[in-house]
C-alpha cells in the first residue's frame, strides 16, 4: 500500500491542511507550504501529493489545489439523491 | 507522461490534463426538479422559461468539458448556509455566470471509482437570492 510506505501520518497530515485550507495554492506553493509542516524532503511531499491525486482527494485546478473526496455524510446525501446527466 | 495515458479508465495525476476528456455533471435534487419543470414547460408548448432551460444545459455542457470552467469562490465569501445544505468543502464552491445576472454554485468531487465530476448544488435566477449563499 502507497500509504504504508509514505507514512500513514503524513498522509492525513497533508489531507487535513488541504482540507482546512481558505486560499488558493498552487502545487508548488503547497509543497513549500508542507515541507517544514512535515519536515520532510520536496520529493517525499510531492509522493504524497501524487497518491492523493491519484486516490481522488484532491485536484489540482487553474484556481488551485482542492479537495475532491466526498467524505462528508451530508455531501454524500446529496451526491445520491442528485442526478447525473 | 504514464498517467496521461490512463486517461480513459482514470483520472490523471498531471495537472490540466482533467481538462481533456468529457466527465459527468450531476445536478442536485434540487436543480434536477427546477431543470425537469423547465423541459416540460417546453415540451406543454410554453416558452416561458427556454432561456432558464437553454442557459443550464449550457452549463452543464460547459462543464463536462472542464470542470473547472468556473470561478472559484474565495472560501471567506461563502456562506455556513451552503456548506449546512450541501456538505461542501469550503474551498470548493465554484460560480459560473450563465447570463448577466443568473448564475450557477458547483463543487467538483471524485467518486470511489477516480472519476471526476462536477455537482451543480444552485441555480440562481435572481441576484438577491444569490447573495444570501455567497457574501459580496
Amino acid at each position: 500500500m502507497d500509504e504504508e510506505v509514505i507514512g500513514i501520518k503524513e498522509v492525513k497530515k497533508v489531507e487535513d491542511f488541504i482540507k482546512s485550507l481558505e486560499r488558493e495554492l498552487s502545487k508548488e506553493e503547497l509543497i513549500s507550504e508542507l515541507k517544514p509542516i512535515l519536515n520532510e524532503s520536496e520529493s517525499k511531499v510531492k509522493h504524497i501529493l501524487a497518491y492523493l491525486e491519484r486516490s481522488g482527494k484532491i485536484l489540482f485546478t487553474k484556481a488551485g489545489v482542492i479537495w475532491t473526496c466526498v467524505d462528508n455524510y451530508k455531501l454524500k446525501e446529496v451526491v445520491a439523491r442528485g442526478v447525473f446527466v | 507522461m504514464d498517467l496521461c495515458r490512463q486517461l480513459q479508465t482514470k483520472r490523471s495525476s498531471c495537472e490540466g490534463c482533467f481538462r481533456m476528456i468529457e466527465h459527468p455533471v450531476e445536478l442536485s435534487e434540487e436543480v434536477e426538479e427546477l431543470f425537469n419543470s423547465f423541459e416540460d414547460e417546453l415540451n406543454k408548448g410554453s416558452h416561458q422559461s427556454e432561456k432558464e432551460y437553454k442557459a443550464i444545459k449550457k452549463a452543464i455542457q460547459l462543464l463536462k468539458t472542464n470542470p473547472d470552467y468556473g470561478d472559484k469562490i474565495p472560501a471567506k465569501r461563502v456562506s455556513d448556509k451552503l456548506v449546512e445544505d450541501f456538505g461542501v468543502n469550503k474551498n470548493n464552491v465554484w460560480r459560473l455566470e450563465i447570463s448577466a445576472d443568473w448564475r450557477v454554485i458547483y463543487t467538483i468531487l471524485s467518486s470511489g471509482e477516480v472519476k471526476l465530476f462536477a455537482l451543480i448544488l444552485k441555480t440562481f435566477f435572481s441576484h438577491k437570492d444569490y447573495e444570501n449563499y455567497v457574501f459580496k
